[in-house]
């Protein structure tokens, strides 16, 4: 049965992250975005987790603005974005892009070092294959059984 | 609301926005001021008639556009995505995630009988539909995986 709570493990594999390094261009980023078929490039500085840029980032606050894609990349990305790790649940990463409206969500170590990238491409996956399968029904519903009910 | 019931709720159900409309011949310079003053991800492109006849996405501004030229004088109609797969209002929830799994898009325009956009919904607006549905599951949670009660009870 298809289960409503998994790892976001299951879901990244052993996939690495479009990357840039704090020090490259916006130019840098957007051509990453194109060969990677990426929609943001997270920042690492010394190895870490720095920041994130999106292609909405590009749109609205350096192409709407009339700025040059040769501008580092530093200046326009979202610093320390939230991030989970491997072993947390998805639904942490369903939360995160239902309410906090992220399409991507970074996935890190201990450390804070950045070792994939959760993407809304897969989560929407997942729950079109919960939701195709009649049998999660019972799953949910039993989950709410055990604890007590309340309505 | 039960999975089942969430499954085949109709698109049209589902909050969403109006969706931004633009002719062929707007510029690039002008949609990428309509996107970054609605906060917007796409707009639709219709017909002097007011059908859809394309979409045109932030996706196709940074990965298609010569940045090199003068792109913001150029005509979405010779950059804009043709094919645009859509749904009807009635077009279940399910559906629509499935066809935007399949096409890899974000963006699913919902068109009358007569091909007029009457609506847009986007991957996140489902998800968000989904995620408050359920809030126990996906919207009420401790503000990291790290706060999780370890016991049942707390305390």
């Amino acid at each position: 049965m298809e289960s409503l709570h998994r790892a976001i493990a299951d879901f990244i594999g052993e996939r690495s992250a479009p990357t840039v390094e704090i020090g490259d261009t916006v130019g840098r980023a957007v051509d990453i975005m194109r060969t990677e078929d990426a929609y943001c490039v997270y920042v690492q500085d010394g190895g870490k987790l720095a920041g994130v840029l999106t292609e909405r980032d590009v749109v609205c606050r350096i192409l709407a603005a009339g700025h040059d894609l040769g501008a580092p990349v530093a200046e326009y990305m979202t610093r320390e974005p939230e991030s989970l790790k491997a072993n947390d649940d998805i639904a942490y990463a369903i939360n995160k892009m239902a309410v906090g409206g992220y399409r991507n969500v970074p996935i890190v170590d201990d450390d804070g070092r950045l070792v994939s990238a959760l993407s809304v491409r897969e989560v929407v996956a997942h729950l079109a294959e919960v939701l195709s399968d009649p049998e999660v029904e019972s799953d949910i519903n039993s989950e709410w059984l055990d604890i007590g009910g309340g309505g | 609301m039960s999975f089942t019931d969430l499954a085949k709720t109709p698109i049209s159900e589902i909050k969403q926005r109006d969706p931004v409309l633009v002719s062929t011949s707007t510029t690039l310079g002008e949609i990428v001021a309509l996107l970054a003053n609605n906060n917007r991800g796409s707009v639709l492109v219709t017909d002097g008639e007011g059908k859809l006849v394309g979409i045109f996405t932030e996706n196709n501004l940074v990965r298609q556009v010569d940045f090199s030229s003068d792109w913001k004088a150029e005509a979405v109609a010779g950059h804009m995505t043709t094919k645009v797969q859509t749904a009807a209002p009635n077009t279940s929830m399910t559906t629509a995630l499935l066809r935007m799994t399949a096409g890899r898009f974000r963006q699913l325009p919902i068109v009358s009988r007569d091909d007029k956009p009457v609506g847009i919904v986007s991957i996140r607006d489902i998800i968000s539909h989904i995620a408050h549905c359920y809030p126990k599951e996906f919207v009420n949670l401790p503000p990291s995986p790290d706060h999780e009660p370890s016991e049942t009870w707390g305390g």
